[in-house]
């Protein structure tokens, strides 16, 4: 599945540069075009939390500070990703939008190949707290595939791809597979096997799949819960990028009982691929 | 809505415009407010007495009777944080509303319970003899110190940071918590503007100066000046000196240490542009300062309950308000144009205070009419008891009408015949509870954001200034772990 089409969310956090780099490399490799989206959510941002007798002039002019803000910042990061489009010869458009985030950038994801975000911003503008639930909110939101960059742009020549055998899992490591980001990475296909799993895909099965498509694969096994150990061994392996399959669970559950992904996205120095 | 070629504008409002339900909140604000004057003239025509009593009986269905009270201070709490609701509430007028319906509720419930006696009691209890010289003190502090404009830019080292906190805890109890937030928090932030990390700095000025600092004199908070309308002398408050101090000298030793480290982890870039801004510290309207030593002068001398000092005159009702006004008048005519705006003075906080405050004082009439009958057997006796829950309560709900709550619970239990009782005007109040109440409502206001109305502002002003202040949830990380222990030593050493 070719990349044609890449959505970028321009949401002023400190990932904008990382974001904006990613975008356009991959842009640049597969001849895709670019729609930076940037989004002002009036909710969000007037959301002040809680608020004392005699704190309502502050709450307000606290809401409009952030409101005005946010379209200071928008318009900087807006300029920053058309002039980076235009300085690599990436065709690119802008769009301005208002409301809801998830809903808006769901809407917009329906007509692209791949998101790319940061790993803990999208759309806050440095106005808001809620950086690891909102990248939370568009995986709840079944907006996928996402690449959720790390504050740094990197070359990706390394990629692990994190395997449970699970069908979540097998999807996104199809996905990765066909829509080939980086199609000359090294793969390390690392199993992280919790007790055996029932209908898990055998190891080697993923790998074959791997290397029909055109990929060297390098093959690990770890006995214990991804959710202790992804990190520490994409830190090990030196991965660039890590694949992962997100499952639809609803943030409370994920903070409540712990969850892979939202370790990840909370603690993660490395990219993620997230997908299903 | 979606443009892709035309970016918006600033489209979060602050406040919302709401024509036909604004005649509306008119229309229930004056009808409320004419039904309540109307009761109060029915009960004097009736011939109650001018300073009365409410009756020390338990009120018959009183949980029903208690139910403004405690929607109002929900609506508080709650409607800010319903989307669709908190726009509609942040209107004053809207607030007003709702305050003056549900003290017409009350005084509804009395008249059907107790009389019109009752019912005219509570009015003239709650808003004449309690709301008048409440607002019109905060109204008067207000206006004063925001006339008095500091501005500033020195070396942001720990020593001149821990400095300015220290000076926000002595002038806090003068010019209230309010006053010295509002006064210091710029130039602070102004010192602070090349450092990165400065949310710690902020979050210890909420600390000490809108909380901590205040409770030397009645001026400093407004829940120690409701003991005082209820007889608390006036320098009763002085003796709080040694818990004053330790807090406050213990938070501004840990903030010191603290910031010391996080200078240190500064840009040397940023430190090197920090030396070379200096702007020395300025103070503009300093007439201020001669209305405000009157201001608080007339709230110490002015009493109708005590003689003048020297004299056998009992000042008559609304002197002391009386001054208060003039001298608000008078600090209004004599500041130098522009300052006001300059220090974005806005009289927005206390339109809201004055608008909800009324309804609070008249529905919570019925509260306190319940605990005089039945204080003594809510199972709180000690100290201690009385220093955590007026504290937590405090922490979460505004810190006045919880230190009435339980003032009066702490009166009721008191023992007229020990030494040393303090005598209010419903009775005696035991010295220590009463210590242990101011202390409870003061300090641990500091707990949350919205345990005190500076606490937000600070948070609000510091967030326009670009400091990444906490969530709600992460600055109780920050009081739960330098506050809390705090408290237990004061509660070890003090309350016993």
């Amino acid at each position: 599945m070719p990349i044609k089409r890449i959505l970028v969310t321009l949401g002023g956090t400190p990932f904008l540069d990382s974001e904006i780099a990613t975008a356009v490399a991959l842009g640049r490799a597969h001849g895709a075009a670019l729609t930076g989206m940037a989004l002002i959510d009036p909710q969000k941002l007037a959301a002040v939390g809680p608020v004392p007798l005699g704190g309502g002039a502050a709450a307000a002019e606290l809401a409009a500070h952030r409101g005005q803000e946010a379209v200071i910042r928008m318009h900087v990061a807006a300029s920053t990703f058309e002039r980076s489009c235009k300085d690599a010869g990436v065709p690119c458009v802008l769009d301005f939008e208002e409301g809801s985030s998830i809903e808006r950038l769901e809407m917009q994801w329906r007509t692209h190949d791949l998101v790319v975000a940061g790993l803990r911003g999208v759309f806050e503008y440095g106005l808001v707290h809620d950086a690891q639930d909102m990248v939370l909110q568009i995986v709840e939101a079944g907006i996928r595939p996402i690449l959720a960059v790390a504050l740094e742009p990197r070359r990706v020549e390394r990629v692990m791809i994190a395997s449970s055998g699970a069908h979540v899992s097998s999807a996104a490591m199809k996905q990765f597979a066909t829509m080939a980001p980086y199609p000359d990475a090294e793969i390390d296909l690392v199993r992280f096997e919790d007790g055996g799993r029932p209908n898990a895909v055998p190891l080697d099965q993923e790998r074959s799949y791997l290397e029909a498509h055109g990929y060297r694969v390098h093959v690990h096994t770890f006995p214990g819960p991804a959710e202790s150990a992804l990190l520490t061994t994409a830190a090990e392996l030196k991965a660039d990028l890590i694949v992962m399959g997100a499952t639809h669970r609803r943030r409370l559950t994920r903070h409540l009982l712990g969850d892979t992904v939202l370790e990840a996205l909370t603690a993660s120095g490395v990219p993620l691929f997230l997908s299903q | 809505m979606s443009s892709h070629d035309r970016p918006p504008t600033s489209t979060v409002h602050g406040t919302g415009e709401h024509h036909g339900r604004s005649r509306l909140a008119l229309a229930v604000a004056c009808v409320c407010g004419t039904i309540l004057l109307f009761v109060l003239a029915a009960g004097k025509l009736h011939g109650t007495g001018a300073v009365g009593h409410a009756h020390e009986h338990l009120p018959t269905l009183w949980g029903v009777g208690i139910l403004p009270f405690v929607l109002l201070l929900g609506a508080i709490a709650i409607l800010p944080l319903v989307p669709r609701l908190a726009m509609w509430w942040h209107r004053n007028l809207n607030k007003l509303a709702v305050a003056l319906f549900l003290a017409v509720l009350t005084v509804g419930y009395l008249y059907a319970t107790e009389g019109v006696d009752a019912a005219s009691l509570a009015i003239d209890h709650g808003v004449v003899w309690e709301f008048v010289p409440f607002i019109l003190l905060l109204f008067s502090l207000y206006v004063i110190a925001g006339g008095i404009l500091v501005t500033g830019d020195l070396p942001a080292h720990p020593w001149t940071n821990t400095a300015i906190l220290g000076v926000g805890a002595l002038i806090a109890s003068v010019v209230g918590t309010t006053g010295a937030s509002m006064l210091l928090i710029r130039p602070l932030l102004q010192t602070n503007s090349e450092r990165r990390r400065v949310a710690h700095t902020v979050i210890f000025f909420i600390f000490i100066v809108s909380n901590a600092g205040g409770c030397l004199l009645p001026v400093g908070d407004p829940p120690l000046f409701l003991g005082y309308l209820h007889g608390v002398p006036f320098l009763w408050t002085t003796s709080l000196w040694p818990e004053w101090a330790m807090v406050c000298a213990a938070l501004l030793a840990l903030h010191h240490v603290l910031d010391e480290w996080m200078w240190r982890k500064e840009r040397p870039a940023d430190l090197q542009r920090d030396e070379s801004v200096r702007i020395p510290i300025r103070v503009e309207g300093t007439i201020n300062l001669l209305w405000l030593g009157l201001a608080v002068t007339a709230v110490a001398v002015v009493n109708p309950h005590r003689t003048l000092l020297g004299t056998d005159w009992h000042p008559w009702p609304f002197i002391r308000e009386g001054l208060l006004v003039l001298f608000s008048v008078l600090s209004l005519a004599t500041t130098p144009r522009g300052l006001r705006t300059r220090n974005r003075f806005s009289y927005g906080a206390i339109l809201e205070v004055a608008a909800l405050f009324g309804g609070i004082f008249v529905t919570m009439q019925v509260p306190l009419m319940v605990l005089l009958a039945k204080g003594g057997e809510l199972g709180i006796h000690s100290p201690a008891q009385f220093f955590w829950i007026t504290g937590m309560l405090s922490s979460v709900l505004d810190n006045a009408p919880t230190y009435e709550v339980f003032f009066q619970t702490a009166s009721t239990i008191s023992d007229p015949s020990m030494a040393g009782v303090v005598h209010i005007d419903r009775g005696v109040i035991d010295p220590a509870l009463l210590r242990a109440v101011s202390l409870g409502a003061v300090f641990m206001g500091a707990n949350t954001y919205i345990g005190n109305g500076p606490n937000f502002m600070v948070k609000s002003i510091a967030e326009q200034a670009g400091v990444r202040m906490p969530t709600f949830f992460g600055y109780m990380l920050w009081s739960g772990a330098v506050l809390i222990p705090l408290f237990i030593l004061i509660t070890i050493i003090f309350m016993h």
